[in-house]
């Protein structure tokens, strides 16, 4: 083999390159609107929210600013909520059921909402909420 | 190309680390970037036998319930980037403490409680903001653990109600 000449020959190889960035991009463009499930509201931040896994089954309210509500991807009026809720209870009477609400309502917003959810036969509700960014802030 | 092949008889095993490295790296990162994502929250209970109706009388320390109000704590608007106020105080049971308080007392109440008698009644005022409450919530339960479950009063006047008014 020859030696090459003392001076450093830089000869990127960019296939590799071009081939971990494509598949980054697909990637992220598969994985990201999966993640966030349900809609997308402004979660309440806490100091140490316990983890809630994602239970199969698991059915999700959400409320956003607005007032508008969905039951996992059905968006809905108040009134057809409350006959909504009561109909999922019936077709799933072991699931979990999980309240996403955006942090700018009112206590009694959410209130209302979960004691619906117990008007229809659910016996508990998790409240989603996010963990505070850690700041560097004393 | 005066290449000398690596192996001897026929085989060449020469790895390429490139691709490997590639390999690695694309899923280093996409663990990076969907761990944090995992759902959080907290549980509350809503079951069908009644939540207390009025503050239980001082020597009855068996329930236990939080009372949130405005006129103790100025959380009607949305938090701002200092989040909750300073001088922001609950109500537990009898007692009006501040928040740093809050933790500490809980530990206390529920330190010596079997599993099933954890639980802690929160009764906030309906215009207060949701995130501040749920943000109070985390503090009470931080001061227990992960075994504290709480509870809803569906009368808000608990929340402003002491034990010798109009009982």
């Amino acid at each position: 083999m020859e030696l090459s000449s003392p001076n450093v020959k830089a000869d990127i190889n960019v296939t590799p390159l071009v081939d971990v960035v494509l598949v980054l991009l697909i990637i992220f463009m598969v994985v990201t609107p999966m993640l966030q499930k349900g809609q997308a509201v402004k979660l309440p931040q806490t100091n140490n929210p316990a983890k809630k896994p994602d239970e199969k089954g698991q059915i999700m309210v959400a409320i956003n600013r607005n007032h508008d509500i969905w039951i996992d991807k059905d968006k809905m009026s108040e009134a057809e909520f409350n006959t909504k809720i009561k109909e999922t209870f019936e077709r799933n009477q072991n699931s979990s059921i999980v309240i996403k609400a955006d942090s700018g309502l009112t206590y009694g917003d959410v209130k209302k909402t979960m004691m619906t959810i117990k008007g229809a036969g659910f016996q508990s509700v998790g409240l989603i909420a996010e963990k505070k960014p850690t700041s560097t802030a004393p | 190309m005066g290449m000398a092949t690596g192996g001897g008889g026929g085989l060449n095993s020469d790895i390429n680390v490139t691709p490997l490295v590639d390999v690695v790296l694309v899923l280093l990162i996409i663990f990076m970037v969907v761990t944090p994502l995992t759902q959080r929250g907290y549980d509350i209970d809503i079951p069908r036998e009644a939540p207390p109706t009025q503050m239980p009388p001082p020597t009855d320390t068996k329930q236990v319930i939080l009372g949130i109000s405005e006129q103790n704590c100025r959380i009607v608007d949305p938090l701002g980037p200092s989040g909750l106020p300073p001088d922001c105080k609950v109500r537990l049971n009898q007692d009006v403490i501040s928040l740093n308080e809050l933790a500490t007392k809980m530990g206390d109440i529920m330190k010596n409680r079997k599993k099933e008698d954890k639980i802690l009644f929160l009764a906030a005022q309906e215009k207060l903001n949701y995130e501040a409450v749920v943000q109070i919530v985390d503090i009470a339960k931080n001061g227990v653990g992960d075994d504290l479950r709480i509870g809803i009063v569906t009368d808000e006047k608990l929340a402003t109600a002491t034990p010798t008014a109009g009982m």
